[in-house]
């Protein structure tokens, strides 16, 4: 009886070192892009306006590093981040997973590393900017011109 | 001896402490520096390069056409402070960093407090006796 049991328990432990656990490398639905970022109906401009008032030194500081690129590099982050923002949830949720586990796939962050760090690299400052960038203008291309 | 001791120690601190005293005052070479110390005078703390970046900010979002008057502006330092933060520090924080990084827009703060106050509502109601 009681080799009968321990044979289950085994069986038991072999079947759940089979199935692993998410390997680490893999997206959740909070990185490596923040979910209000993945979730906001929010555009660029807005968000930015919006990150511009609520965490001033990091859109200034994300701002610096974007003037200091070549222009070609300044376009392509610029198109690159309003590509994203057109995706919608499940788009943006690939995309993340697609970024996580191939350090390739984003072909901007060759050029820029840090290219995207407004958005996707600080969860308080996604979640400050998404709480009220519905209140400011769609369209606002003052938000690239920040000298 | 124990009374040269003491003496010696005592000449010793002294020593060190006069230097320290002709030392200090003086403005800084560094803006930033002066900055926060104006600011310590209000009871306004927090880190020195956080402050800094915040008045030059305001400096510049007033340079940029964002804000339009020291109203904007103290919206804006206030959204920055300390929740504790009073408006009437807020306003110092203000004049500080006008004065300190972009002195050219300080008459936009005396404007403010030049400006005349609006006049008194009038009274609601039916006329009083006397008036009528």
């Amino acid at each position: 009886m009681l080799r009968r049991a321990s044979f289950a328990a085994a069986a038991v432990c072999a079947v759940t070192l089979v199935i692993p656990a998410n390997a680490s490398a893999d997206a959740t639905d909070d990185y490596p892009i923040p979910n209000r970022i993945l979730k906001t109906t929010c555009t660029v401009d807005q968000y930015m306006a919006a990150t511009r008032d609520t965490d001033p030194i990091y859109y200034e500081r994300y701002m610096i590093d974007y003037h200091n690129r070549p222009v070609d590099v300044q376009n392509g982050a610029r198109d690159r981040i309003y590509w994203f923002f057109s995706l919608d949830y499940a788009g943006r949720r690939q995309y993340s997973e697609d970024t996580a586990t191939n350090v390739y796939y984003e072909q901007m962050a060759t050029r820029w590393g840090n290219w995207a760090k407004l958005f996707f690299n600080n969860k308080g400052v996604a979640a400050h900017g998404t709480d009220v960038c519905m209140n400011y203008p769609p369209n606002d291309p003052t938000v690239w011109d920040w000298t | 001896m124990k009374t040269k001791r003491l003496a010696s120690t005592v000449l010793t601190a002294i020593a060190l402490v006069v230097p320290a005293l002709a030392v200090a005052a003086p403005a800084n070479a560094d803006p930033d520096t002066d900055f926060y110390n104006e600011l310590h005078i209000y009871g306004i703390y927090g880190q020195k390069d956080y402050n800094a970046w915040i008045g030059k900010i305001a400096c510049k979002r007033l340079w940029n056409n964002l804000d339009h008057d020291a109203n904007a502006s103290a919206t804006f330092v206030k959204r920055q402070l300390n929740k504790n933060t009073t408006t009437e520090q807020t306003y110092q924080f203000l004049g500080a960093a006008y004065r300190t990084y972009c002195p050219e827009k300080l008459p936009i703060l005396t404007q403010m407090s030049g400006a005349d106050a609006p006049p008194p509502a009038a009274p609601a109601g039916p006329p009083l006796p006397a008036e009528q």
